[in-house]
């Protein structure tokens, strides 16, 4: 560190970019993915309503492949099956598979609140590889929404498992008022309106019917 | 470099650049700061200075040259160490002001060049590092290949280095030439002039930029090198990895405000700052203790010391003749 640090030129703060490449394509699609397939980290997810089951995840492996021959290689090269051979996907893969396939073949699928937090990272990542993206935006509009995203992210992937890891103890009787809670707004302010917003939240998140299946046939239109 | 015609031609697009959007935004020019006070003393740049005024925060991010970084070195004067590291020198000249001048990218990563022996495939697996610099003075559709990257040299494995920066040692001395200036012989003007290179961007993949900045790495208790999250140990199984959660804690407390840590990020001189605790620590263990506070490692500066000495006072130009 010593030796870089009177550099001319070097600045600790800024000559150290994160780059995409890591974190999104190598990092949170690799994620998602594990997450619906109940591969992530040997958490037991199989009462999660994000959950794909095995079969469904294969069908949509296959409808991918096939879509394969229709798409132009100057996009994408021949993907493999994600269900068998995801692990072989590049960098390149993952974003093509993020940005023009995952919301079309996983629309029906996912819940409505999954399916729209998928979308808002395949919204962030395509702004943030446009080529208009200015300094101002950057620092503000696409600050803000990936800092959503990774809230909603830990809010409705594992949150029960940091519940369970701190230790708040399990099925005592403010557990289920922590979890719904917890699920909901996290403000101070939803704080003091209790447990009556946080049911309400609740339900609307998580006893909602999937997707319709509209956005496959009418385009990739934003939030359905 | 400018030996070579073409290249010589091919690597004008920084100066082509600059003129394209000052066409687009011609008050983009603004007159030259006034000269720096005299030579700092702690660190030749510090978060002290106001920030630049970002010529045009719309203008679209397109390469290297719209960053803020490269626009505020723009209008700084180059400063560099001295060869025992004693004091600074401000030159005269300020960054990038020859358009002749060129910016070099360091990238480094590990990969696996020796075929991989043994049934475990970890043991053997990125048994080399690779280390290269990359010529943004070059179009971005050709600055990356083959024959345009400058292949600085490899470190052999098995396992990773234990001290990159020895690696680095002569990369850091003619870095510090280049900075000053190094006669070259100009084809395309046919004149000899003053060639200086900046290294002003680093490119890697976690483990290897804590390498290179001597930090604990991503599963540190304070890991980010951008912000100060602290992660807290998962004791609920005998793995006992660190998590580093947002939301709560037991207290069921939002436990860091994103908003927070990007409104006090980590900056060059908290860098320097945080370092220098660590060397004056008054023991071992506090400075055992500043390490995993902080997420640096600084393990280098105190190799081969003997243990009475880590009570005396080290300032810069010391840690830098005894690294």
């Amino acid at each position: 560190m010593m030796h870089l640090i009177f550099l001319p030129g070097i600045d600790f703060e800024r000559s150290f970019p994160h780059d995409i490449m890591h974190l999104i394509f190598l990092n949170a699609c690799p994620n998602l993915v594990a997450w619906w397939t109940g591969t992530f980290k040997n958490i037991d997810t199989t009462q999660d309503r994000f959950r794909i089951s095995a079969d469904h995840w294969k069908r949509i492996g296959q409808r991918i492949v096939e879509s394969m021959e229709l798409i132009p290689a100057s996009f994408i090269r021949q993907l493999p099956d994600i269900s068998t051979l995801g692990h072989t996907y590049l960098a390149e893969g993952w974003s093509f598979w993020l940005l023009h396939i995952a919301p079309y073949a996983l629309d029906g699928t996912l819940p409505v609140v999954y399916y729209n937090h998928l979308l808002d990272l395949a919204s962030i990542t395509r702004r943030a590889m446009s080529y208009d993206l200015s300094e101002e935006e950057a620092l503000t509009t696409l600050q803000d929404k990936c800092t959503n995203w990774v809230m909603d992210y830990e809010r409705y992937f594992i949150l029960l498992y940091i519940l369970y890891f701190w230790k708040v103890p399990l099925r005592s009787e403010r557990y289920a008022y922590n979890l719904l809670f917890f699920y909901s707004d996290y403000t101070i302010n939803t704080r003091r309106n209790g447990h009556q917003h946080a049911q309400q939240q609740y339900m609307r998140l998580f006893t909602s019917q999937p997707t319709s299946g509209i956005v496959a046939l009418h385009g990739h239109t934003g939030r359905s | 470099m400018y030996a070579n015609p073409n290249m010589a031609n091919a690597m004008r697009y920084r100066a082509d650049y600059h003129k394209e959007s000052e066409d687009t935004q011609p008050e983009a020019d603004a007159d030259l700061p006034p000269p720096p006070p005299s030579p700092p003393t702690s660190l030749p740049r510090s978060t002290a200075t106001p920030d630049v005024p970002l010529s045009s925060p719309l203008s679209p991010l397109r390469d290297i040259f719209d960053g803020q970084h490269y626009r505020r070195l723009c209008q700084e004067r180059v400063s560099i160490p001295s060869e025992n590291g004693e004091d600074f020198t401000t030159l005269q000249h300020l960054y990038f002001q020859d358009e002749r001048d060129v910016v070099l990218g360091f990238a480094l990563d590990r990969f696996t060049f020796y075929k991989t022996l043994g049934k475990s495939a970890q043991k053997t697996k990125y048994n080399t590092w690779s280390l290269i610099l990359i010529n943004y003075n070059l179009d971005p559709t050709i600055r990356t290949h083959r024959k345009h990257v400058l292949p600085l040299g490899m470190v052999p494995g098995p396992g990773s280095p234990k001290h990159i920066g020895s690696f680095l040692y002569c990369l850091r001395r003619e870095l510090i030439m280049l900075a000053q200036g190094v006669s070259t012989y100009d084809r395309v003007n046919h004149q000899y002039f003053l060639l200086r290179a900046f290294l002003i961007l680093i490119i890697g993949d976690m483990p290897a930029i804590a390498h290179i900045m001597d930090m604990k790495g991503h599963i540190g208790k304070s890991p980010c090198r951008a912000c100060l999250v602290t992660g807290k140990r998962d004791r609920t199984n005998n793995i006992s990895k660190i998590h580093y959660p947002v939301h709560t804690d037991s207290n069921h407390q939002v436990r860091h405000n994103i908003q927070e840590l990007l409104n006090t990020p980590r900056t060059h001189q908290s860098f320097y700052d945080l370092a220098i605790q660590i060397v004056e620590a008054e023991t071992l263990a506090s400075a055992d203790a500043q390490r995993t506070r902080t997420g640096l490692n600084l393990m280098s500066v105190l190799w081969g010391l003997p243990g009475t000495s880590l009570s005396t006072h080290y300032d810069a130009p010391d840690l830098l003749t005894r690294y």
